[in-house]
């Protein structure tokens, strides 16, 4: 045993003591194992791996392979991201140069949607060791979208964000997204303000939404699943999330009375005082990205600013689901129902 | 009233959330089955999976949905899985099965339903016909014909009888009918051509002598003469309607304080004959190696002019040696990693 732990223990040793700036010449001069330990990483479930270069095991034994070089491989955990990478002295690169062979920083869902290892998993994020942050950064993005939506199947909010559910939607919100949602609101109190209750059947098309989730039914998603983070041209990042409903909650409903809505959101992020904050979120009707889709800040129709300025009757309408499965009567008049009292209930909060 | 429905409110929130929670196999069987098969393939046109497969191009006879909660995982880590469905289809004698990634073990249905892993066709006993990655490919595959029964057939008769040389007696009677007329005609031919031979050197063996004599016409020479089992591995189809059938042989020696253990492939050619396919030829490999040097059973008969035997164009095949059995030391393996480590 203690003849296996020694080549094991000689390349994580040599690994862990690897120079950063070695591997990479942007980072300053510090020891592997010290710089994942600093500050600005805030990893933590470091584990160092020998990956046995140095040894070639054939057939009929094991031999020691010196021109090999020694390789080793450290993951690490922070959050929901989970890193990778692997350093050796290999005959790959300049002979007996340690160097970075492979880095990849993964979202713990992401395996969910792609479980079987493809090519794409053996290509590195990056060939450069000072993208790391950069890289987990990308992950925190991913993070805020997940906190959002968490949120929205857990509370379902129906208009704008009230009580426990605005308590913790609201600080992963940009401030231009939040000024919308206040000018919102304020908004929806003044179409309060003008309208006796007998007169408000032309009320603002967000009342009974899920502003982050889509309208009707889809208001309250049963489940998220985080998918990817996607680059756009333009500098944005955008985090595509799915969302799925179970359309059947009449108790001991048969098998074949139940239906399942899947949509997907997506979520735009950009960075604002040091953190990741939602600007926005386009929400699709269907798992397509050619399905029809609105985005959360197009909701608003009928303010200007504050004041409640009333729309055409033929933009009040609904927007249609055009990739909504089938749904069950019962359920569906159910689930309106508590739709129509939830805001109703919203709606007496807001009476002046 | 309005009382009522904020009383009920949190109740009917929660009986969603359970709801979702709580997915039965029922209900993951009908979703799958209600899978748009656009989603899928792309090139496919949209359909329900169910309606795909019975009456679209796969046309399957038999249909067996059953849910796996981890897509065939071992759910053994703390984590969540992805979830499947497991979709078993029959049509003229091949079967196969597929699974379709529809959510996580946790979050139940969700997200872009997807093929898992692919598809694989075979025919009985494990003849794997092919595989594909996608859904639209399924129907080509069970397009194919049942083509190895034959070939099953005559490798166990040979594990079973050990036939060398050319089957006489009750070993032809057994393996003829597996064999096409052609080379049922070439063994026929090659066995009045040796007859010839023992009427010209009744005695003894003389060379040049008929290279078939002391050999296992369809697995090889030596011990390989005497496989213990054969398993049919998988098929290719041909050119010309045939198909390559590929046989994984075993020779096995015990007791010994050596085990003897020898695996080696054949590729056994069947064409159509009637309505069955019969073995036509078959290729032996002189090593270990299917890409290595290798000869063909009906280029074994050298030396014969019909049923005359000549003697000429005989050539002496080098033997190849095989490797050694393979068996592994633990004391030299120990020393030679305590030796590296150090």
């Amino acid at each position: 045993m203690l003849c296996e732990r020694a080549p094991t223990n000689k390349e994580e040793a040599f690994a862990k003591a690897l120079d950063v700036h070695q591997l990479d010449p942007l980072l300053p001069s510090q020891r592997i194992d010290d710089w994942l330990k600093a500050d600005v990483l805030h990893v933590d479930h470091v584990e160092w791996r020998a990956l046995g270069c140095n040894i070639t095991e054939g057939r009929y034994g094991a031999t020691l392979n010196p021109e090999a070089g020694l390789c080793a491989a450290v993951s690490f955990q922070r959050g929901n991201t989970f890193v990778e990478i692997k350093v050796g002295n290999g005959a790959k690169g300049i002979s007996g140069a340690p160097r970075l062979e492979y880095m990849k920083v993964n979202d713990k869902d992401e395996r969910l949607l792609s479980y079987v290892v493809s090519d794409l998993d053996k290509v590195s994020d990056s060939d450069r060791l000072s993208d790391l942050p950069r890289l987990l950064d990308q992950e925190s993005a991913i993070d805020a979208a997940r906190n959002l939506y968490d949120t929205v199947v857990e509370h379902h909010p129906l208009g704008i964000p009230q009580g426990d559910g605005r308590a913790r939607i609201m600080p992963l919100l940009s401030a231009s997204l939040r000024k919308q949602l206040q000018d919102a609101q304020a908004c929806q109190e003044d179409y309060l303000h003008q309208s006796p209750a007998s007169e408000r059947n032309q009320k603002p098309v967000w009342f009974n939404a899920g502003l982050f989730s889509g309208e009707g039914e889809s208001a309250a998603p049963g489940a998220e699943l985080i998918d990817h983070e996607e680059h756009k041209d333009d500098g944005s990042l955008h985090v595509i999330v799915w969302l799925s409903r179970k359309e059947s909650v009449v108790p001991n409903a048969v098998a074949s009375a139940s239906s399942w809505r899947n949509w997907h959101v997506s979520v735009a992020v950009s960075a604002e005082d040091g953190r990741f904050a939602i600007d926005d979120v386009r929400i699709f009707d269907g798992l397509s990205t050619d399905s029809p889709s609105h985005l959360l800040t197009d909701s608003f129709v009928g303010c200007n600013g504050s004041r409640w300025v009333g729309v055409d009757s033929r933009i009040m309408q609904r927007r249609p689901s055009s990739n909504a499965g089938p749904i069950i009567e019962e359920e569906s008049a159910t689930a309106k129902s508590a739709c129509v009292n939830r805001s109703q209930k919203l709606l007496g909060d807001w009476q002046p | 009233m309005k009382a009522f429905f904020l009383a009920m409110l949190p109740l009917l929130i929660a009986s969603t959330l359970h709801a979702q929670l709580s997915l039965t196999d029922e209900q993951v069987i009908e979703y799958s089955k209600s899978i748009d098969v656009k989603l899928l393939d792309p090139s496919l046109p949209s359909e329900r999976l169910e309606d795909w497969l019975r009456s679209g191009p796969p046309h399957a006879e038999f249909l067996r949905w059953q849910s796996d909660d981890t897509c065939d995982n071992k759910p053994d880590r703390d984590t969540d899985y992805p979830r499947c469905v497991r979709v078993a289809f029959e049509r003229g004698g091949q079967s196969g099965y597929f699974l379709v990634h529809i959510g996580t073990l946790r979050k139940g249905i969700i997200g872009p339903p997807q093929l898992f892993q692919g598809i694989g066709v075979q025919e009985p006993p494990f003849v794997q016909t092919g595989w594909t990655e996608r859904l639209s490919g399924l129907s080509h595959l069970l397009d194919q014909p049942v083509v190895s029964g034959r070939v099953n057939e005559l490798y166990q008769a040979i594990a079973a009888r050990h036939p060398i040389g050319i089957p006489k007696g009750t070993d032809k009677a057994v393996i003829w009918p597996l064999l096409s007329r052609r080379l049922k005609q070439q063994l026929e031919m090659a066995q009045a051509c040796q007859d010839d031979y023992r009427r010209q050197h009744p005695k003894t063996d003389i060379d040049p002598k008929p290279a078939w004599l002391h050999t296992g016409l369809f697995v090889g020479d030596s011990k390989r003469a005497v496989p213990l089992y054969g398993i049919v591995t998988k098929k290719e189809p041909g050119k010309d309607g045939s198909f390559d059938v590929y046989v994984d042989l075993t020779y096995v020696k015990v007791p010994g304080f050596v085990p003897d253990h020898t695996r080696w492939d054949i590729i056994a050619t069947v064409v159509p004959e009637g309505n069955r396919f019969v073995v036509d030829d078959v290729r032996l490999f002189d090593g270990l190696d299917t890409d290595g040097p290798s000869h063909l059973l009906s280029e074994t008969f050298a030396g014969c002019d019909g049923p005359k035997w000549t003697g000429e164009h005989v050539v002496e095949r080098a033997h190849v040696a095989l490797p050694p059995p393979h068996f592994t030391d633990r004391n030299a393996v120990n020393a030679l990693r305590a030796r590296a480590y150090k």
